[in-house]
């Protein structure tokens, strides 16, 4: 892997396919869609329920391979290399907010946010783990497990496990999408705050949020429009 | 790493249950193999231990009829290493009749003798107090005991020969724990004793000899009198051990066959516990888990869950072996020898086999499914339509792979003719080839029932058997578990049922007389004259016949003749597989022999070739008229009309009268005052349906641990089902859940869940009917025909195949109802909440 210039594009879509089996019929989701998100800022990819936002983005992430056309992350296309690989870029480069937080119920908060610390091999574990969890604000809960925690608390604990590891890209799937008004507005200042230095796709449903963003790929019937700018 | 691990190994305390049942399932498995091996083991030692003791490490012994003369010429005169024995049955009358074995020896020449006898140890003092003092014996501190016989005591005891009183006068030490077993109940005492009690006088029963490579077996044949052979032990023990055949060929069958269960539990907990993982996998490896982590967190699991089982099962087994011992006891101690159910022998071998079952075969059958699991792609396993781990193969694949099993089995069928181990393999991949047929069928059955319940039982129907269309894999795989092992106790009831069937049938077609005098076949004299004369007298017999069993020596060792004269209505009541075309009566009182099915079969015996038995050296033949069936014993009889025996044999001794009332006569009545006036010691007298009852009775005893076992590998495989049904409820929970917060009541939840469990146990009881069958059919054709040569016909009982059903149906809700029933009441905010 070469590594990327400053002011390539950290993530590539190319011409990407995706579709679902559903019983003996086949359900396109995306079709031949093509994206490129700048390295730094804020981008959102705004669409409705169902339109295939959760799949761009586990394809993104290498969660999941497209059917054709290529994802690329850093110049390299991450559906030609092995899942080894793939998923040793993905736990270095990058961050994941899932929609349904996706936090593990065996392992405690703490522990939650120390596993991609374990899975990098990052030592000085415990520092990291106690700034960052202040930083979201659950540093008094960190011994809990997660089914004890709210719905905010339990997002919270997935964004500071998703940038726990600094991470160059994070990814995140409707964040503030199981939360009322006002979690969603402190959730989204959390985000805003660990962003920083890095690139943020964000993915939703909510022009609100998206009105956020630096700027903006509206995702519709499975294909994108021109990409908005805001600000 | 360390994190992953550790969410690992939480996840398993978080759903202990799950777990437990892995390991209790796992457990049982092996428990039973290694029951069934320790029995096994057990058995064959208490055997050899029997053996050993009582006729030490010899090289040749001398049968027939021994005289103390023979005796003295060979000790005395040639200065063999011989040492004389006179045994035989007697009975302490002391509270409850037991049987002791009374044992002559030659103690003088057991102590200089080079073989190593148990009572070498004896010292010269007793010895000579035994010498010196008619009717006194040694016995174990543990036969006194069970005796309440105390040193100096006299006791009464009976023989064939009379009633005679036997003073204890010193204990044996046995030198080890083995010993001590084969000398229980055996009372040693010196030959001039054994002699009168025993009613031998001047007779020896066996002489042990110790023969180096100088010693001329040949020269010493040419001087034995007729009537005495010298057999040589080496290889002895071979055919001795053939004996236990019938014992270690039941116990294998249904230790291979609950191998057979236990592997296939194994596969599927192992399985389960890998599927369950699912989420918590994708979930793990979104976050950037490698493959190798889970396959390294994976068999760690099934490592522990193998590991565990194995120390669990080990122990489970021992205990349970015992059981089995106990419970066979009787029944082989009667047929063949004693057995003792306390000499356990835990062998490496067993634990070996235990440690590879428990762990390598649980590491292997785990591999496919956490390959799978490891390989699946995480979106996949987190996002909502979860992964099928088990046989997502295409139903056409399976229904080939299934096919090709089952050809395959037939072919190791058909090409080994002998071996029975390959025998069960065969069995066991016909079987599973046919167990890849369920997903098939039961997507078949769901299609066909699908209409009809939604007619019936609306969407709650249609809900409860949705299941089978959300994981038909694990559905179908929890039907196979199922299935097998009820196909297994199908096979082997309707086995066991057509066997006992057939033995019945045989006996009241072979038992034509109304009543038999039998004696016990330890006893030369057999019945008395008086008593034949009895008979010639009494009131309202018709007529009665005479006949003796007896073993006679052949080329290769002994053969069981049974000389007969029961008269030609009795003779009809044999049964023949093949005869000739010739008037079988007649030729039958000329002279010639018939021959058991069992006989035949072992010595490739055609209609026309003859028996060689011999008489002193020279040999007799009797040309085969007939092959009849028989299942009185593997090993095959020869059977010849009573005047032909004694013609040639110059045998009048006899075993057994049958005796046919006049009609019209009070059967009671004549079997009463036999009883009450015949002489001979210990005969007995039975009435037909009296005989009849207790030849069953020893059936049964015999095929008691048929159903023990069975009934092992009904409770394994309703663990594996449990498991199964667990695992597949920890989907359901949350949709019982959301259920009943959409106004579900507790009971429809109830009913859903009933619904599922019941259908996927009427599938597996149904399924499992033909694989019984089929298992039925090899089983009586593997085992009966090509171990014993025993011809079955088979019987199909319809309450056997009804009652697999049902035991299905009621198995599959009571494990439905024991996963369910803390879910279905859950409390749903509470549950929801909780749910990851
Ligand atoms: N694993 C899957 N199997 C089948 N269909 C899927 C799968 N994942 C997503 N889909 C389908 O693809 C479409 C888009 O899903 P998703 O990307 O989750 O939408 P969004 O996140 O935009 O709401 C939906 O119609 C969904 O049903
Ligand atoms: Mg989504």
């Amino acid at each position: 892997m070469t590594e990327a210039t400053e002011n390539s594009p950290i993530v590539v879509i190319k011409n990407v396919s995706k579709s679902f089996l559903e019983g003996d019929n086949c359900r396109p989701v995306l079709s031949n869609i093509n994206a490129h998100f700048k390295r730094g800022g804020f981008h959102a990819v705004i669409g409705r329920s169902g339109s295939g936002k959760s799949t761009l983005l586990n394809l993104i992430a290498g969660i999941d391979l497209p059917d054709s056309g290529s994802v690329q992350i850093n110049e390299s296309a991450i559906n030609k290399i092995s899942e080894n690989e793939r998923t040793l870029l993905r736990r270095n480069t990058m961050g994941i907010i899932f929609q349904f937080f996706n936090l593990i119920p065996s392992l405690t908060v703490q522990e939650n946010v120390r596993l991609p610390l374990d899975l990098v091999g990052i030592d000085n574990q415990q520092e990291r783990v106690t700034n960052i969890l202040e930083l979201v604000g659950l540093k008094d809960r960190r011994n809990d497990y997660p089914e004890v925690l709210s719905g905010g608390e339990q997002q919270r604990v997935a964004i500071a496990r998703a940038v726990v590891h600094e991470p160059k890209l994070l990814l995140a799937d409707e964040p503030t999408g199981n939360l009322d008004y006002d979690t969603a507005s402190q959730v989204l200042e959390v985000l805003r705050d660990v962003v920083q230095q890095r690139t943020l796709i964000l993915v939703t449903h909510s022009r609100e949020i998206a009105s956020h963003a630096d700027e903006i790929w509206p995702l519709r019937y499975g294909s994108f429009d021109s990409p908005e700018s805001e600000s | 790493m360390k994190i992953i691990f550790l969410s690992w190994f939480r996840e398993i305390l978080r759903r202990p249950t799950l777990t437990i049942l892995s390991i209790v399932g796992v457990a049982l498995g092996i428990a039973t193999v290694v029951a069934v091996d320790i029995a096994n083991e057990s058995a064959k030692r208490s055997f050899l231990a029997a053996n050993e003791t009582i006729s030490g490490s010899t090289t040749h012994r001398f049968t027939g009829r021994i005289t103390d003369e023979l005796y003295r010429h060979l000790r005395v005169d040639l200065g063999l290493d011989v040492t004389p024995v006179v045994e035989g049955l007697i009975e302490s009358d002391r509270s409850n009749t037991t049987q002791l074995r009374l044992y002559g020896v030659d103690l003088l020449a057991e102590i200089s003798a080079s073989s190593n006898y148990a009572w070498r140890e004896v010292s010269i003092e007793s010895a000579a107090t035994l010498l010196s003092n008619p009717f006194t014996v040694l016995a174990t501190r543990d036969t006194a005991n069970s005796l309440g016989w105390s040193v100096g005591q006299e006791i009464p005891v009976s023989s064939a020969d009379g009633d005679f009183k036997l003073t204890l006068i010193g204990l044996l030490e046995p030198a080890n724990p083995l010993q001590a077993q084969s000398l229980r109940f055996v009372l040693l005492t010196d030959i001039a004793t054994a002699q009168s009690v025993l009613g031998k006088q001047g007779y020896l029963s066996v002489i042990h000899a110790l023969f180096d490579d100088s010693v001329q077996i040949n020269s010493i044949e040419a001087f034995l009198p007729d009537g005495v052979y010298i057999e040589s032990q080496i290889g002895q023990s071979d055919s001795q051990a053939a004996l236990t055949r019938a014992f270690q060929i039941n116990l294998t069958a249904l230790g291979l066959l609950a191998f057979m269960v236990a592997m296939f539990l194994i596969y599927n907990t192992t399985s389960f516990t890998i599927t369950r993982r699912q989420r918590h996998i994708g979930m793990i490896r979104a976050l950037g888990a490698l493959q190798r982590d889970i396959v390294l967190c994976a068999l760690l699991e099934v490592l522990i869950i193998g590991a565990i089982a194995t120390i669990i099962g080990i122990l489970v087994g021992i205990q349970l072996s015992t059981f089995l011992l106990e419970l066979v006891e009787q029944s082989i101690a009667t047929l063949y020898f004693p057995i003792f159910a306390d000499i356990t022998v835990l062998s490496f071998v067993t634990i070996v086999k235990a440690i590879m079952l428990g762990i390598g075969a649980t590491i292997l059958l785990a591999l496919p499914a956490i390959r799978k699991i490891s390989s699946t792609a995480p979106s996949i396993a987190i996002g909502r339509s979860q992964v099928e781990t088990q046989s997502t193969d295409s139903g056409s694949k399976l229904f080939v792979i299934g096919c090709s099993l089952a050809v395959l089995g037939t072919l190791v069928l058909l090409g080994n003719q002998h071996s029975i181990v390959l025998g069960f393999f065969g069995i066991f991949l016909v079987v599973i080839g046919y167990l890849q047929l369920i997903p098939l069928m039961t997507e078949g059955l769901k299609r066909l029932l699908r209409p009809i319940v939604k007619r019936i039982f609306g969407v709650q129907g249609v809900l409860a058997i949705r299941a089978f269309s959300s994981r038909p894999g694990q559905t179908s795989t929890t039907i196979a578990v199922l299935c097998l092992a009820l196909s297994a106790t199908v096979g082997v009831d309707i086995m066991v049922s057509s066997f006992r069937q057939t033995v019945d049938e045989w006996l009241i077609s072979r038992l034509r007389g109304d009543i038999y005098i039998t004696t016990p076949s330890q006893s030369d004299s057999g019945l008395a004259s008086v008593d034949v004369e009895l008979l010639e007298n009494l009131e309202g017999i018709a007529s009665f016949g005479l006949a003796k069993w007896a073993e006679i020596p052949d080329a290769s060792g002994t053969t069981t003749v049974f000389a007969v004269d029961y008269g030609e209505n009795a003779f009809n009541g044999f049964q023949f597989k093949k005869k000739a075309d010739v008037d079988l009566w007649r030729e039958f009182n000329a002279g010639a022999a018939i021959v058991s099915e069992p006989y035949a079969y072992r010595n490739s015996i055609q209609i026309g070739d003859t028996v060689d038995l011999f008489i002193g050296r020279k040999s007799v033949q009797f040309p085969i008229i007939g092959v009849f069936f028989d299942y009185s014993s593997d090993q095959g009889i020869v059977a010849i009309h009573r005047d032909t025996y004694i013609r040639h044999f110059n045998d009048r001794t006899i075993s057994s009268a049958a005796i046919f009332a006049k009609p019209e006569t009070d059967l009671q009545t004549i079997a009463d005052t036999i009883e009450q006036r015949v002489l001979t010691p210990r005969a007995r007298v039975w009435r037909n349906q009296e005989l009849h009852d207790a030849s069953m009775q020893i059936f049964d005893q015999t095929f008691a641990i048929t159903y023990v076992l069975r009934t092992l590998a009904i409770i394994v495989a309703f663990v594996a089902v449990l498991s199964a049904l667990a695992t597949l409820q920890i989907e359901r929970e949350r949709e019982l859940v959301v259920l009943r917060t959409i106004g579900f009541t507790v009971r429809q939840n109830w009913s859903i869940a009933s619904f599922e469990t019941g259908v996927m146990g009427l599938l597996a009881g149904i399924f499992s009917l033909p694989a019984g069958i089929l298992m039925a059919w090899l089983l009586i054709w593997v085992i009966e025909q090509r171990s014993f040569g025993w011809t079955m016909k088979m019987q199909l009982d319809p309450l056997i195949l009804i009652g697999a059903v049902t035991l299905s149906v009621v198995a599959a809700l009571i494990a439905g109802a024991i996963v369910t029933w803390r879910k279905v009441r859950k409390v749903p905010a509470m549950a929801l909440q909780g749910m990851d």
